[in-house]
């Protein structure tokens, strides 16, 4: 992660918080500016340190109020250093603060709960949290497992298997080299049920608007309006649903919901995205 | 009563110098490498491309007007109606904005239940994607997309067939299917 754009006078514009080499932030920034606006990428220090929060009786006052995009990086696999992990949790402690205080429109802005998400790493329990029912069984394991009985009508008729470490995945019982447990690959593992040949399809959401990334015609799902109710449920702002489709096209299913799509995901809707995301940084 | 601070017993955890670094102390030690595989995807991220030969969101087209996210072969008229659509069929205040009723409180209780332990979802750095497709090089690239964009829609399984064929499926297939 290289330093961010430290600001050296006061700010204006939007203030983007994310990693300065992330290539959304990149093209956020970018893209604002083109409008004519100010931007600046900073990274988690040096936008804690941007704000201040001040506490004014029954009040609580955020200075200065700039319009945020938050992009956070999620924990370090491996702590390495005490000092700079605790570093980094008062930062985030306080980027917390100023972006769930700040009257200024905030892109992904905090929970109560926290500055994460409702989204998991389980599938099963981001649907639970989303309110949407009956989604294939899931299985984390240290070793490949197979299929726990048949599956049910709608969670497709194979049994895949994902390496959570290589991010590999492979139909069961179909295991090469990359995924049979060995010095070079030891898992942990996550497995469910999917179509032999899935098809998809991504609905990127911002707020209350939601825009499909393929052209098929697929109005008859409302994918749109689903995916926003989801994402809603889930206290996100924009983030990208990815919908696995029946081979006949009347049935789709939520698979998983990407709290931070990456840029190709927001390049394939940008033309509809970009000028509203402009409209609810800058209303 | 008042209270002095001994400026002379206080002393960050950090250095300013050390404090630059820590960006590059927690994120860029070993770690398990978290990229998808994909033999035919070699191109670099263009995060790491001067600011000119970068692509912007701007000159990205999937060969039609994706500004409602629809397809974009209709006539104004029938685009201000499925824009009105869109946003009524996307916008039910009373379901939505209500999500204290699909919330389970206990699970926003702090910051812990939201990361699943070491399963925790990951921010967009962790969240690394195999190199992007090769971006769109004037108007061949356009048409490309174009081309596959444009598929016969008559019927499901022709429906299937342009989905199928469509940017965002390679896209996602070429990461790994999806579960």
């Amino acid at each position: 992660m290289s330093s961010s754009e430290a600001p050296g006078g006061a700010l204006s514009g939007l203030v983007v918080v994310a990693d300065p080499e992330d290539p959304v932030a990149i093209e956020v920034r970018d893209f604002v500016r083109d409008s004519g606006r100010e931007a600046t990428i900073l990274d988690v220090f040096d936008a804690a340190q941007l704000f201040s929060v001040t506490v004014d009786g029954p009040t609580a006052v955020v200075e200065p109020a700039l319009p945020m995009f938050l992009r956070l990086p999620g924990p370090p696999l491996r702590r390495i250093s005490f000092d700079a992990e605790f570093q980094l949790n008062e930062c985030l402690a306080h980027l917390w603060a100023v972006a769930a205080l700040t009257p200024a429109p905030v892109i992904n802005r905090p929970e109560p709960g926290g500055l994460g998400t409702g989204v998991s790493a389980s599938a099963a329990l981001t649907e639970l949290r989303a309110g949407v029912p009956g989604g294939s069984p899931e299985i984390f394991s240290s070793r490949p497992y197979g299929p726990p009985g048949e599956p049910t009508d709608g969670q497709g008729t194979q049994w895949w298997v994902q390496d959570l470490d290589a991010w590999t995945t492979r139909p069961w019982p179909e295991l090469p080299d990359a995924l049979a447990p060995s010095a070079d690959s030891s898992g942990p593992y996550r497995a469910r049920w999917s179509a032999p040949e899935p098809l998809f399809e991504s609905v990127v959401v911002l707020g209350d608007r939601a825009w499909r990334s393929s052209p098929a015609d697929l109005d008859h799902l409302g994918l749109e309006g689903r995916s926003t109710e989801i994402v809603a449920r889930l206290g996100l702002q924009l983030s990208a649903v990815v919908w696995r489709l029946s081979p006949d096209l009347a049935q789709a299913w939520p698979v998983v919901v990407e709290p931070f799509p990456d840029v190709e995901q927001l390049r394939m809707v940008w033309l509809g995205l970009g000028p509203q995301l402009v409209k609810v940084l800058f209303p | 009563m008042t209270w002095t601070i001994d400026e002379s017993r206080v002393r960050p955890f950090l250095t300013a110098a050390e404090r630059h670094d820590v960006p590059a102390l927690l994120w860029n030690a070993p770690q398990p490498d978290r990229s998808f595989s994909g033999p035919e995807d070699t191109e670099v991220p263009d995060a790491g491309r001067p600011p000119q030969a970068r692509k912007h969101f701007k000159d990205f087209k999937d060969g039609k007007d994706r500004k409602d996210g629809k397809d974009g072969k209709d006539g104004k008229e029938v685009k201000e109606m499925k824009e009105m659509k869109d946003v009524k069929d996307t916008k039910d205040g009373k379901d939505r904005k209500d999500t204290k009723d699909n919330k389970d409180t206990k699970d926003f209780k702090d910051g812990k239940d939201n990361f699943d332990g070491a399963m925790a979802p990951p921010g967009p750095a962790a969240v690394v994607r195999q190199a992007q497709e090769p971006p769109a090089v004037g108007s061949g690239g356009m048409q490309r997309f174009a081309a596959a964009a444009e598929l016969p829609g008559d019927g499901p399984e022709e429906a299937a067939a342009a989905l199928r064929a469509s940017r965002i499926n390679r896209l996602l297939r070429r990461r790994g299917v999806i579960i």
